[in-house]
């Protein structure tokens, strides 16, 4: 057995005890009951022969078939039962992955080529190249072969070894047969594996046509994306991506025609030369049987237990053989489950600390992602003064969502660190040092569980608080009209009763996310985007309060934003080019005057009316 | 019943249509696979026979090649029809797999977005999405039907000159067994709702922690545990269904091995007595009971294709709804599409989404008219987006009409309505065309108005710095020479394709939610610059931009409550005023906290 089919053994076993276990008895007991039924016919048949007394017989009958209806039950149940253990070691092992998705270093699951594996893993079998899966999935099978070979050899053997005293006892047909039957088996076998190489060469092909057809079948069944198709008319052309997947000469239609002609022609062939050695035994068997009187039983059970080893020995042997080599297949999971993950260097715990003295500093961080040279981020040092709040703000491709990025983990900088409490940040363990970031990203997700939980992310959690960040949001108002609070599921898949948010709820939603979180640091990416600016407005009255004097960092291209932050960050191609308050900032003619002025000159040519707003205290000047 | 005939009818007819041949080859599998049957059965009935009388050598071998030939023959005749139709059956899927998404590209788009149609939608893909999917088994499921049918027939009609009575017992066989199976069908049915949304929450699982995009919010907020309790949660439920379920499944299996057990078990009794009568041989005898048991191999597996049928004909059913789903709007041009757009006028529209408690909009009128440049402003909810899609026909009024040039707008074909509108809408798809062909869509290749569009719209500058200009595609994940676009980047490529379409009137929903503020006002320049001689109607958020607009219409709870231009509605002092006042609050001289 090849190391790496060792290695899915070991983690089939690791992943399910009770379904191998039940692979092996259901493999067992489903080779076994034919095996019976040859068995309990070659008796009765010899019972005949002995003519024996009709009701003792008949009560032998009964008794065999009832062995046999005994083991064709426990098979039936077994059977069943791989059949419901199999997909959910399947969901199990999907599972597996994901969580590998999670875990490896943030790099990789933002890196196309990786997704393009984890595609790849999925659709490897189709190829006939052996997968993990399809290891794990043969143990049944393999089993059944094994019990199958030795119970029909232990039927058929009996024929050849019958001493008739004539020239068929010679052990020449035996050698003959085996010969045959091995060579016949293994025929196939090699066939099929120069047939695999070629297969895989067309799969290759196959796999970029797969691709399109999965991303424009992902695009047409979402509804939104029938807005542009419709306006744009662009039906024919899609319909053409997909047609040649149908196009007799495309290449997807010759792969589907070569693997089942291979496959055809691979049990033509293999069906042609049993059909020699099937010849061979019917007639030894007769002529032991017309010569040397060879017991009708035997030759029965022979030439039926030659029907069941036919037609699995070359099954057992490519089995046999998947397991004996190392596949591309498998090594494709293994590609995938052994990227690196997160750099687990650290293990520090983050210190525990009521007043949130937390102080996070980027010290001279440079960055390109992986397999670009181009730099993102060029020698950014900032130290965050705890509590203090901070606007980041620059062109679209400045650097400043990778800057967040990297702040909070998601990825290592080429150059320089990123310290927390003068410490790198990766000798924290990682966990522990995500929680203290309260974030918003741009592309945020909420999952689809009840309200309750996705703010808390968690299954238990603290009510009054979710109530809290539900309000600092301004969500409370819809929110006490849901008739199940904090029950609620959001979406269907959990509830069909859940309701379905719109973008701006979504959004408050996220950040309630973050207020709940709780930790010394908030980090904002757009926040407010989707919000109308009513409800924009009411957030960036609340934002002091929101964050609390803890440090926060907020990115928006709305800069209105700046003017309640301490300090502005102005990126420009990966640097800081300015820094300091709005005031200081707004009289010198630089990138923060360019963008604020782009914005703000809009706003300015009437004067408006603060009494109007209904401010109260310190908000106005 | 009806239902059942009516779907098989469907199906048959489609692969007829798709290819006819298919059902020749199943014909040819189905009486091979008798002949070779029956073969199996004579080859050992004629070695224990020949054998028994000891003939000569010659004879023995004679017969047994004649038998194994034949045999072999016939064998490679099935597998070749098998393949052909295995071959066949999957195309066939495959075809109908493009019907169904070419079917969600044409349908009524307010279809797409409702809670039937999705359903429907859903269900008609799993009739087409797999190997194991019914359109592409099903021809095998026909061909088991018949062959196993067959099978019984000939067989027990064999089995019945010895003795009547097997028939009696075959059909009592074949009675208990099919009742059993729909009490088993009943109950399954039953389940399958329920196995439906735990499966449905396993995908979801599946899918959020397989999703690659959602990389960060998972990490930061460290939701593995959280989301393993909830897998493991429905992975109990899933399985505690299926035991329930393989009680029921053993039962059946109990009742049809004991039945099969009594039935084989008659068999010896009488054909025992017959040979000690002398009036079979043993070789018969061998020959009858393995008809016998051929008999209970077929009638299992002939009740569990009917029932894998009568189970699954449901899909067909979904298939058809899909494909024969009923349009909402004008597919016929009643009248021509006019080439510019006077006036567009909204009379009494209204306007509920499903689910919701009230209308959108009630008996809703407007005006708009050529070289009006509109913005349309309002709350989050307020029917913004709704409105617009209204006037593009992507939903059609409960009540009321849209008329464009006082023509209501029924009586144009969609598919040439559309043509009347270029839209940039907020979201990001793309398909995998390069930027030229993205420019340029369905639209002829101009040389002169395609360069007009690059300079006008900004993309220009965009395609300037690519290695492969124009022809650089734009999807990562099919292409690895593609580039992906910033979201300025994108706004001037979208502005550019609605341009080239050059409709009379230009839509933009929220075109620079995601735009830094030079780019931002870059933007709004090339728009307005745009908008000049066509009717333009643009959704925002951003009210300072609005007072490029010779109108605002202020909307709020399906109704516009302010109408006027950006000054008009300043000096109005009411919801407009409110809210610029509160977006410009910030950007005030003056400290601001």
């Amino acid at each position: 057995m090849s190391p790496l089919t060792k290695r899915v053994l070991r983690d089939t076993v690791g992943l399910s005890k009770r379904y191998v276990l039940v692979s092996l008895i259901a493999g067992i007991s489903s080779a076994i009951y034919p095996l019976i039924s040859i068995y309990i016919s070659r008796r009765i048949i010899d019972m005949l022969a002995q003519s024996m007394a009709y009701t003792e017989l008949l009560r032998f009958i009964l008794l065999g078939l009832g062995a046999v209806f005994i083991a064709q039950i426990i098979s039936g149940l077994f059977n069943y039962v791989h059949q419901f253990e199999q997909a959910e070691f399947h969901q199990r092992l999907e599972l597996a992955r994901n969580k590998k998705s999670i875990d490896m270093a943030f790099g990789y699951a933002e890196d196309p080529a990786t997704k393009d594996l984890r595609h790849k893993i999925t659709i490897i079998g189709y190829g006939g190249t052996p997968s993990f899966e399809m290891i794990a999935y043969s143990i049944k099978d393999l089993v059944s072969y094994v019990v199958s070979v030795i119970g029909a050899a232990w039927l058929i053997l009996p024929a050849f070894f019958y001493r008739t005293e004539t020239v068929y006892d010679s052990p020449i047909f035996f050698v003959v047969f085996i010969g045959l039957l091995l060579l016949f088996a293994y025929l196939p076998h090699r066939y099929n594996q120069r047939q695999n190489d070629k297969m895989n060469q067309l799969f290759q092909e196959v796999h970029s046509a797969n691709t399109t057809f999965n991303y424009l079948a992902d695009m047409v069944f979402n509804p939104e994306a029938g807005k542009e198709i419709r306006l744009y008319r662009q039906q024919p052309k899609i319909n053409r991506w997909f047609a040649a997947n149908t196009d007799p000469n495309g290449s997807a239609v010759r792969w589907m025609r070569e693997l089942t002609w291979s496959m055809g022609k691979l049990s033509l062939i293999s069906f042609s030369t049993n059909q020699v050695v099937i010849l061979f035994l019917y007639l030894l068997v007769g002529f032991k049987g017309i010569a040397g009187g060879l017991p009708l039983g035997h030759i029965v059970a022979a030439t039926a237990a030659l029907n069941v080893l036919i037609s699995v020995l070359s099954e057992l042997i490519t089995h046999l053989s998947v397991m004996g080599s190392d596949s591309s297949g498998v090594q494709l999971h293994y590609d995938y489950m052994d990227l690196p993950n997160q750099t687990q260097v650290g293990s520090i715990p983050v210190e525990k600390r009521l007043d949130n003295d937390y102080q996070l500093s980027a010290k001279g961080i440079s960055f390109s992602y992986p397999g670009t040279d181009r730099p993102v981020l060029k020698d950014i040092s900032v130290d965050f003064s705890v509590g203090k709040s901070y606007a980041i703000v620059g062109e679209n491709g400045s650097g400043k969502t990778t800057f967040i990025k990297l702040l909070t983990r998601l990825y290592d900088p080429d150059q320089g660190e990123v310290t927390l409490n003068d410490i790198a940040a990766n000798k924290y363990d990682a966990h522990q040092y995500y929680s203290l970031f309260n974030v918003v990203f741009q592309d945020f997700d909420l999952f689809s569980f009840k309200l309750g939980e996705t703010i808390a992310t968690d299954q238990s959690y603290d009510q009054a608080k979710v109530l809290q960040a539900l309000s600092e949001v301004g969500f409370r108002d819809r929110f006490d009209q849901l008739p199940k609070g904090l029950d609620t599921s959001l979406n269907k898949e959990f509830d069909s009763e859940g309701i379905t948010l719109s973008g701006g709820e979504k959004q408050k939603l996220a950040l309630a996310r973050a207020i709940y979180n709780d930790g010394p640091i908030y980090v904002l990416d757009e926040p407010t985007a989707a919000l109308d600016p009513i409800s924009e407005f009411e957030i960036y009255q609340k934002f002091h309060q929101i964050t609390r004097g803890k440090t926060s960092l907020i990115i928006s291209h709305r800069l209105s934003s700046c003017r309640f932050s301490d300090e502005i960050l102005v990126f420009d191609h990966g640097r800081i080019v300015q820094r300091g308050s709005h005031e200081e900032l707004v009289a010198v003619a630089g990138k923060y005057a360019e963008l604020w002025n782009a914005q703000a000159k809009h706003y300015q040519a009437e004067a408006i009316d603060l009494s109007r707003l209904g401010l109260t205290e310190a908000t106005s000047a | 019943m009806k239902r059942f005939f009516s779907n098989m009818n469907y199906l048959i007819r489609r692969i007829i249509r798709f290819d006819a041949k298919l059902f020749w080859y199943v014909l040819i599998e189905v009486i091979v696979g008798l002949v070779i049957a029956y073969i199996g059965l004579r080859l050992t009935q004629d070695l224990i026979n020949m054998v028994a009388q000891g003939v000569a050598a010659s004879r023995l071998i004679r017969r047994i090649s004649v038998l194994i030939g034949l045999y072999a023959l016939f064998g490679l005749v099935q597998k070749l029809a098998s393949h052909q139709s295995q071959l066949v059956s999957q195309l066939f899927r495959v075809h109908e797999l493009a019907e169904v998404t070419s079917a969600l590209q044409s349908c009524d788009y307010q279809l797409l977005e409702r809670e039937d149609y999705q359903k429907t939608k859903e269900l008609a893909f799993t009739t087409v999405q797999q190997d194991a999917s019914l359109t592409q088994i099903f021809p095998s499921n026909l061909k088991r039907f018949l062959e196993q049918l067959l099978k019984i027939g000939l067989f027990g009609a064999m089995l019945s000159v010895i003795d009547r009575r097997f028939l009696i017992y075959i059909g009592l066989l074949l009675g208990l067994v099919i009742g059993y199976r729909l009490f088993q069908h009943r109950f399954i049915e039953g389940t399958k709702a329920e196995r439906g949304r735990y499966n449905e929450q396993y995908r979801y699982i599946n899918r959020v922690t397989g999703n690659f995009q959602l990389a960060k919010d998972v990490r930061l907020f460290r939701v593995q545990p959280w989301f393993e309790t909830i897998f493991e949660d429905v992975l109990h439920k899933l399985r505690r269904i299926t035991y329930k379920r393989g009680l029921v499944v053993l039962g059946g299996q109990f009742i049809s091995g004991l039945l099969i057990l009594l039935l084989t078990f008659y068999g010896y009794a009488v054909l025992i007595r017959q040979l000690q009568a002398g009036l079979i041989n043993v070789g018969q005898l061998v020959f009858f009971i393995g008809a016998l048991t051929t008999i209970a191999v077929s009638s299992s597996d002939f009740i569990n294709v009917i029932f894998d049928l009568i189970d699954n004909h449901g899909d067909i059913n979904h298939l058809r709804r899909f494909l024969n789903y009923p349009p909402l709007f004008n597919h016929e041009a009643k009248e021509p599409i006019p080439q510019t757009i006077e006036t567009i006028e909204l009379k009494g529209v209204s306007y509920q989404y499903p689910g919701s408690p009230q209308p959108l909009f009630d008996q809703f009128d407007l005006t708009l008219s050529k070289d009006e440049k509109v913005a349309l402003v309002g709350l989050n909810g307020a029917g913004k987006t709704t409105l617009v899609k209204l006037i593009l026909n992507l939903y059609k009024p409960d009540e009321g009409h849209i008329l464009i040039n006082g023509i209501d707008n029924q009586q144009f074909a969609v598919e040439d309505y559309y043509r009347l509108f270029s839209v940039v809408f907020q979201d990001h798809y793309l398909l995998p065309l390069s930027i030229k062909e993205t420019v340029l869509q369905d639209s002829p290749y101009d040389e002169d108005k395609y360069h007009w569009v690059l300079e006008k719209s900004g993309l220009s500058e965009v395609i300037e710095e690519l290695p492969l200009g124009e022809d650089t595609p734009l999807v990562r994940e099919i292409d690895p020479e593609a580039i992906t676009l910033s979201g300025g980047q994108h706004q001037k490529l979208k502005l550019a394709q609605a341009l080239y379409k050059d409709a009379p009137a230009l839509i933009l929903d929220e075109p620079t939610a995601a735009l830094d503020p030079l780019a931002e006002s870059e933007v709004y320049r090339r728009y307005h610059e745009h908008a000049q001689d066509k009717l333009s109607i643009f959704i925002t958020h951003r009210l300072a931009t609005t007072r490029f607009c010779d109108r605002i219409l202020y909307l709020e709870e399906g109704r516009i409550i302010e109408d006027g231009t950006h000054e008009e509605l300043i000096g109005l002092g009411g919801r407009y005023q409110q809210m610029y006042d509160k977006q410009a609050y910030y950007y005030q001289t003056g400290e601001r906290r």
